[in-house]
């Protein structure tokens, strides 16, 4: 075994010389053994014959020598035994064992006396021959002949020696042979081998054996070459692979680079593997600051610590996680949703994890405000219904107190009392629906700086003299389309707000500020920064609030001045904001201060609040002549309408919706028609258009205790119909009436 | 031509009875006896010589027989399974059919008709005469020096008269002529 593993390790040069000789030299040995053994068993057998065939010879020659007692010739027979070498004695005895011829070779010891031989070595290497002697077929004597094998070993020696020597030779003359002709086998194979060695890359491919004959090592350069083909193939197939996963891995890279979330790999032990761009861009650190580092070289150590578990927690378990990750940076907490997975190796251990973080800090806040809007809106829609209603109640008790009023100047001080309530109810329902946004607004293209400037005087007066209220304007600020009656009331309230906050001692500020796409560092919605906003902020020193309260701030009759608020003051600066497709955010401070950003879309149009409705009409004479339809689904409301409008001379009928005035304007002709606009079925809206296309000479007036919007307003056909808020003073009703009617 | 052997001592011993002894105070006719029946061991007849299988082979000797013959105890032996019967004879008138001639000493000119008239005969003729083996006679018996009984043996003659004489007893001869 150990001479094989010795072989292994040599050339095959000299494993076939080692081969040829080693069986040229056993087959020679062999084969010496045999003849030589072959040989002996031979010549002991010819020995043994030649040796019985002579002494049958000499017994029939020695007859007459016994016969006639003729010692002498019985002895010259037997010298014929000197001619025989293996012969080392013989003698011939007659019947009675009388002695009658001998032989002894020179050089041996042995005699023949009586029947046996005696001499030294007398034990193996003896052969032999008794032959009796016979006349007459009686026996007259025997003849005993002995070879000694000892001849014949001399012999097989010198032959052995000679053979010995012989083998040699012939093993020294395979060894020249075996190592000339071993190169028909090794040539071949070296060649190949260099031809293999040779091959270092997927070019070396190309390169085929030369390959001659049709042997073995033909056919191994034949499959050589044919494996290099297939290697070429596989190669290309492979270049081509390769090429496809670099183009791959940059397209993956590049993707992961461009996502919006965090990518990155991680090992078991929490080193960087992988990172993309995002990552770099967030934490504003160069690639080699993070691979081969862990979140503790990056992270604050508690942070740190989450994360890691987190990773732990996913390698243990070997199954995705979702996970929401709290980052610190430098502006605040980022809140990261994390998708984590194990990454397996082959054997399917776990070898490292991945991980896609999204920032949703900026969806989580917009969620809360969509949260907050719906409720806001919900709120709104639910106040507006009940300022609605509550509207159309104070409308009937405002109508009937006008009525007291005419027919009953004695009970003036109870009119004017009733008429002084109904005025505050109104106040009350105006702010309930400025913050359910229904209220009916009149916008205008205006600029905030003017409005501050000329409430700052009034603002100073409403806080107390150890409240400074600062004005920081920006120039040229952009005009917005606003309620200026509204904005009033909403910088009104902020600043009585801050006010209380700041205990009666300390500062406000009211800042304006142009915002573009570029300086949007104050408000969350981009939207309106892109297209360019106006900022109004009312920033204070005051106590400021923690969040709970900031969660519940505009919701209306929510307030922390107890018996002193209303709880409307911040939801009348909402439903005002929102009206004016405009934003507002808060950010406070507890005991630091509490800033109010409240940011409007800028106008396209140019100042119009030099053009204020003109009041002539309100003092013209009134021409009391005319028939007048009244459509509302409130009855009461008709009916208190028509007893006004009858007495003050109209010709008044009135209805409960637009399929009954529908009837009423086919059977009559009416100079005006007053219409609510939300009511069961069609519209007010639908009414007016009817009538501008089918009756132009009728006049309409829409009244509505909802926000009159602008799109409502562009699906009327005639845009020179105006609409009055509810509720409404009687005398405005009339002088509105008055001015269709001259008109 | 003859060929000539080496001086050879022959000590003879008279067999009898199958047994051997060496007797050294036997006479001389003893010695011849036993010296004739070796003789006949070593010699074939023709078998037209014989009428059959069983017929004993004659050993006829010239001379009158006297009370302590020696020759007379060959009788009842036997050469190659055939008895042995010896007849004295008073004239080579009386040798027919002998196998064996012996003549006891005879001068040679006595013999030399019978010997000639006879050389192409099958009858073994031996004699101690000096020269018989040249005047037709087959086997001549010698003297030594040492007073030892050789014998010469004429083969050319033997061949005449279809004696096959082996060649073993050749090898003991001491003169042979062919």
């Amino acid at each position: 075994m150990s001479l094989m593993l010795q072989l292994a390790k040599r050339s095959i040069k000299f494993k076939i010389m080692f081969i040829a000789v080693a069986c040229t030299s056993i087959t020679l040995f062999i084969f010496l053994f045999i003849s030589i053994g072959y040989q002996f068993l031979d010549e002991r057998t010819r020995i043994e014959k030649e040796t019985s065939g002579l002494a049958a010879i000499l017994a029939d020659r020695t007859v007459a020598a016994i016969q006639f007692q003729d010692n002498e010739l019985a002895e010259n027979n037997l010298e014929v035994l000197s001619h025989i070498q293996s012969v080392v004695s013989g003698c011939i005895i007659d019947l009675h064992g009388n002695l009658i011829a001998t032989y002894q070779r020179d050089i041996t010891d042995f005699t023949c006396q009586g029947h046996a031989l005696r001499g030294e070595g007398e034990s193996h290497t003896l052969i032999s021959v008794q032959q009796p002697i016979t006349l007459d077929e009686s026996i007259i004597g025997t003849i005993f002949i002995y070879s000694d094998l000892i001849v014949l070993s001399e012999t097989l020696q010198r032959q052995s020696l000679v053979s010995f020597l012989l083998v040699l030779l012939a093993i020294g003359f395979s060894i020249l042979l075996a190592s000339k002709l071993q190169g028909v086998i090794s040539n071949p194979i070296k060649t190949q081998i260099e031809a293999i060695t040779s091959i270092k890359d997927f070019s070396s491919f190309s390169n085929t054996l030369e390959v001659t004959g049709s042997d073995e090592i033909s056919n191994l350069g034949h499959a050589f070459n044919k494996m290099l083909e297939r290697l070429r193939d596989y190669g290309e197939m492979l270049y081509k692979s390769e090429q496809d996963y670099k183009e791959l891995s940059q397209n993956l890279q590049e993707i992961m680079d461009h996502s919006p979330a965090v990518i990155y790999v991680k090992s078991i032990n929490g080193q960087y593997l992988f990172i993309n761009q995002k990552y770099l861009e967030i934490f504003q650190l160069n690639k080699e600051d993070v691979i081969g580092y862990t979140d503790f070289d990056i992270l604050p150590y508690e942070t740190a610590l989450k994360v890691t578990k987190n990773d732990e927690m996913v390698a243990s378990s070997r199954v995705p996680h979702e996970l929401e990750e709290h980052i610190p940076r430098d502006n605040g907490v980022n809140v990261y949703i994390s998708e984590k997975f194990p990454l397996f190796s082959h054997s399917g251990e776990v070898r490292a994890v991945c991980g896609i973080s999204t920032d949703i800090t900026d969806r989580l806040a917009q969620e809360e405000q969509l949260r907050r809007t719906q409720k806001m809106d919900a709120l709104g829609k639910l106040t507006g219904g009940v300022a609605h209603d509550f509207n159309n109640l104070l409308g009937i008790i405002s109508g009937y107190v006008s009525i007291l009023e005419l027919s009953h100047p004695e009970l003036s001080s109870i009119t004017t009392k009733l008429a002084a309530t109904c005025d505050r109810g109104k106040k009350l329902t105006s702010r309930l629906l400025s913050f359910s946004k229904s209220r009916a607004m009149e916008v205008c293209t205006c600029n905030l700086n003017d409005i501050l400037k000329n409430n700052h005087e009034m603002l100073q007066k409403a806080v107390t003299v150890s409240v400074t209220i600062n004005l920081e304007l920006a120039d040229d600020l952009w005009l917005c389309d606003i309620d200026i009656a509204d904005a009033e009331d909403a910088i009104l309230n902020l600043v009585l707000n801050a006010a209380f906050a700041t205990d009666g001692c300390g500062t406000i500020v009211l800042r304006t500020q142009n915002i573009t796409a570029n300086n949007n560092k104050v408000v969350l919605n981009e939207s309106l920064a892109k297209t360019g906003s106006v900022l109004l902020e009312v920033v204070d020193n005051g106590c400021g609030m923690t969040d709970d309260i900031k969660q519940q701030l505009f919701e209306p009759f929510f307030t922390t001045k107890g018996q002193q608020g209303t709880g409307l003051g911040l939801s009348q600066v909402y439903g005002f904001v929102k009206r004016s497709y405009g934003d507002i955010t808060v950010d406070s401070i507890p005991e630091k201060g509490t800033s109010f950003k409240l940011l409007f879309p800028k106008s396209n149009h140019y100042s119009d609040t030099e053009n204020s409705p003109s009041a002539e009409l309100m003092n013209s004479d009134v021409n009391n002549k005319g028939s007048i339809l009244i459509v509302d689904d409130e009855p009461e409301l008709t009916e208190i309408l028509i007893e006004i409008l009858s007495e003050s001379g109209y010709n008044v009928s009135g209805c409960g919706n637009v399929k009954d005035a529908l009837e009423l304007l086919a059977d009559n002709q009416y100079d005006l028609v007053i219409s609510d606009i939300i009511m069961p079925g069609e519209s007010g809206i639908d009414l007016a258009n009817f009538i501008s296309s089918n009756y132009p000479n009728t006049k309409v007036q829409l009244v509505s205790g909802y926000t009159f919007q602008k799109l409502e307003q562009t699906q009327l056909i005639n845009k020179s119909i105006s609409v009055m808020k509810k509720p409404y003073k009687i005398s405005d009703l009339l002088s509105q009436i008055s001015l269709h009617l001259n008109s | 031509m003859s060929i000539v052997k080496a001086p050879i001592m022959i000590v003879l011993t008279i067999l009898m009875c199958n047994s051997v002894s060496s007797q050294l105070d036997v006479d001389d006719e003893e010695i011849k006896a036993a010296l004739v029946l070796n003789l006949i061991r070593f010699i074939e007849w023709p078998i037209s010589s014989f009428e059959n299988e069983n017929t004993a082979l004659n050993i006829c000797i010239l001379g009158s027989k006297t009370s302590d013959s020696k020759f007379t105890k060959l009788n009842k032996m036997t050469v190659k399974q055939r008895p042995i019967d010896v007849i004295y004879i008073q004239s080579l008138a009386d040798a027919n059919p002998c196998h064996v001639m012996y003549f006891m000493d005879h001068h040679i000119e006595v013999l030399r008709p019978y010997l000639i008239s006879t050389f192409n005969e099958p009858t073994l003729t031996i004699a101690d005469v000096r020269g018989f083996v040249h005047e037709y006679g087959v086997i001549e018996f010698t003297y030594g020096s040492d007073n030892r009984i050789n014998f010469n043996v004429n083969l050319k003659l033997a061949r005449e008269k279809n004696l096959r004489i082996s060649s073993k007893l050749l090898e003991v001869a001491q003169e042979v002529n062919i």
